[in-house]
């Protein structure tokens, strides 16, 4: 059984939610993704859109968007940081 | 990917010959309303001159003899599913193409079945009895389409290597892509695939944008779409009977609350939830009635279903005096995909109270609770919207 370490868990204040998961993608367009380790192909694009925001700032966030169709029939938003070059999972409403 | 597509032309007229065989051999007509339009929504191939989206005028004007019936949506859409339910049985892998037309996976299945002929055997044996089906087998679901109308009644074609002499002297009209498209292609006196192929990828991609490029590959043979599978939901159905035919409400309102009780009283549905509800009623000598609603959530009750059923039939006129009714309730599912606030009950919010004061003591510091606040909603980045706070009762 594991010890409780009695140590204090500290909350910060405001905790931003819907944070990017990041995932492996082995092209530059979303054709075949990796997810919790498994690799699932990308059945059909549904959406793209790309957003650019916050170049005022140091950070600037630019993204391409894809509502993508797997092959499990599950529906979900990725992203491409145009920035970092990196692919992330996010839920977009 | 190897495809194989499963066509039975004129669909819609065939279930309608298979419920009326008397029909057969005559010029059948399907007519269905559009707004105040009366439009035709397929028609036999001996029914010269008509073809499906045109007026029913205009249709009278080519083939005076035509036999001409309602279309009875449902009753297709029923066949269509039974089609796709039997194809599926012979690849886990099918797309719904519309109605009389399927798309098989077929990537590997010809080992399965101890080879290629054996598994075209049983893909056309699949299709129900009575239709005539037509398959065509290609790298992809153009090509595959195309051999399908090129095939026998009861017979499959196959592409050659060279997809694209076999597809150059296809009309345009093939394509699948607007008609507006095809008229452009017309303009610039583009008729069959062979001369879109002449063209070149870039004066066609220069033209047309991103289909140009869609349209090239097609005419050359070269289908990268991928198969969009169709997707099986868990429903249940109940059908009843009633004693005389019936056309108002209360009756109506009456078998839904004795099929919704059937279904709710079965012991495999306990504890699920429902997405949507599909009503049929067969009607004497005339085509079916249909309504679909749809629930925002999932329910769990006969009660609540029934509520939200009475609600959507308020307004509904039946066509015709009912004979049967048909209730199927799908999206069957084990959660309600609601979640209950634990903190908009006062009480609730007493018993939290207790419940953290009592983690605290164990944990000894405040425990992990929070609460979704939103932060910028109008935010283009969504982890900008909203943002956790520490509970505090």
């Amino acid at each position: 059984m594991v010890e409780n370490p009695r140590a204090e868990t500290r909350a910060d204040p405001l905790r931003p939610v819907n944070q990017p998961v990041p995932i492996e993608m082995d092209d530059n367009d979303p054709v075949r993704l990796r997810v919790k380790g498994r690799w699932l192909v990308v059945s059909a694009w549904r959406d793209r859109w790309r957003i650019d925001d916050e170049w005022w700032r140091g950070e600037e966030i630019s993204r391409m968007y894809f509502k993508v169709l797997l092959e499990d029939g599950r529906e979900v938003t990725i992203f491409r940081d145009l920035v970092k070059c990196g692919w992330c999972l996010q839920t977009y409403d | 990917m190897r495809v194989a597509c499963v066509l039975i032309p004129h669909y819609a007229v065939q279930v309608e010959v298979r419920r009326s065989p008397d029909l057969q051999g005559k010029p059948v007509v399907l007519v269905h309303s559009k707004g105040s339009k009366r439009i035709i929504f397929d028609a036999s191939p001996r029914a010269i001159g008509v073809a499906a989206g045109m007026a029913l005028s205009t249709a009278l004007g080519h083939c005076q003899e035509a036999v001409l019936l309602d279309a009875d949506l449902p009753l297709y859409q029923n066949a269509s599913n039974k089609l796709l339910d039997a194809l599926n049985d012979v690849s886990p892998v099918i797309e719904d193409g519309g109605p009389g037309l399927v798309y098989v996976d077929v990537q590997g299945l010809s080992e399965m079945y101890g080879g290629e002929a054996r598994m075209v055997t049983a893909l056309l044996q699949a299709v129900p009895h009575g239709f005539a089906p037509q398959l065509g087998i290609g790298d992809g679901k153009f090509p595959a389409y195309v051999a399908a109308t090129r095939a026998h009644y009861h017979g499959a074609a196959q592409v050659p290597e060279d997809a694209r002499t076999y597809l150059a002297n296809e009309p345009a009209t093939v394509l699948p892509v607007p008609f507006k498209t095809v008229t452009r292609l017309r303009n610039f006196g583009l008729d069959h695939l062979a001369q879109i192929a002449a063209v070149g990828l870039g004066p066609m991609q220069a033209q047309f944008g991103r289909e140009g490029r869609f349209i090239w590959e097609l005419s050359v043979g070269v289908d990268q779409r991928p198969l969009a599978p169709r997707r099986s939901q868990e429903a249940v159905m109940e059908y009843l009977e009633f004693p005389s035919p019936s056309a108002t409400l209360p009756s109506l309102l009456l078998a839904v609350e004795v099929l919704l009780g059937r279904i709710f009283s079965l012991a495999h549905m306990r504890g699920r939830y429902v997405r949507s509800v599909t009503l049929e009623g067969d009607c004497e000598e005339a085509s079916s009635w249909q309504k679909s609603v749809s629930f925002r959530d999932a329910i769990g009750s006969k009660e609540r279903v029934f509520k939200v059923l009475a609600g959507a039939l308020d307004s509904v006129v039946l066509p015709h005096p009912l004979v049967g009714l048909r209730l199927t309730l799908g999206g069957v599912t084990g959660e309600s995909g609601e979640q209950g606030s634990l903190f908009e009950d006062v009480r609730q919010r007493d018993q939290l109270k207790v419940a953290m004061a009592q983690m605290e003591e164990r944990l000894g510091t405040r425990p992990p609770v929070y609460v979704v606040r939103e932060v910028e909603p109008w935010s283009r980045i969504p982890e900008r919207r909203h943002a956790l706070i520490p509970f505090a009762p």
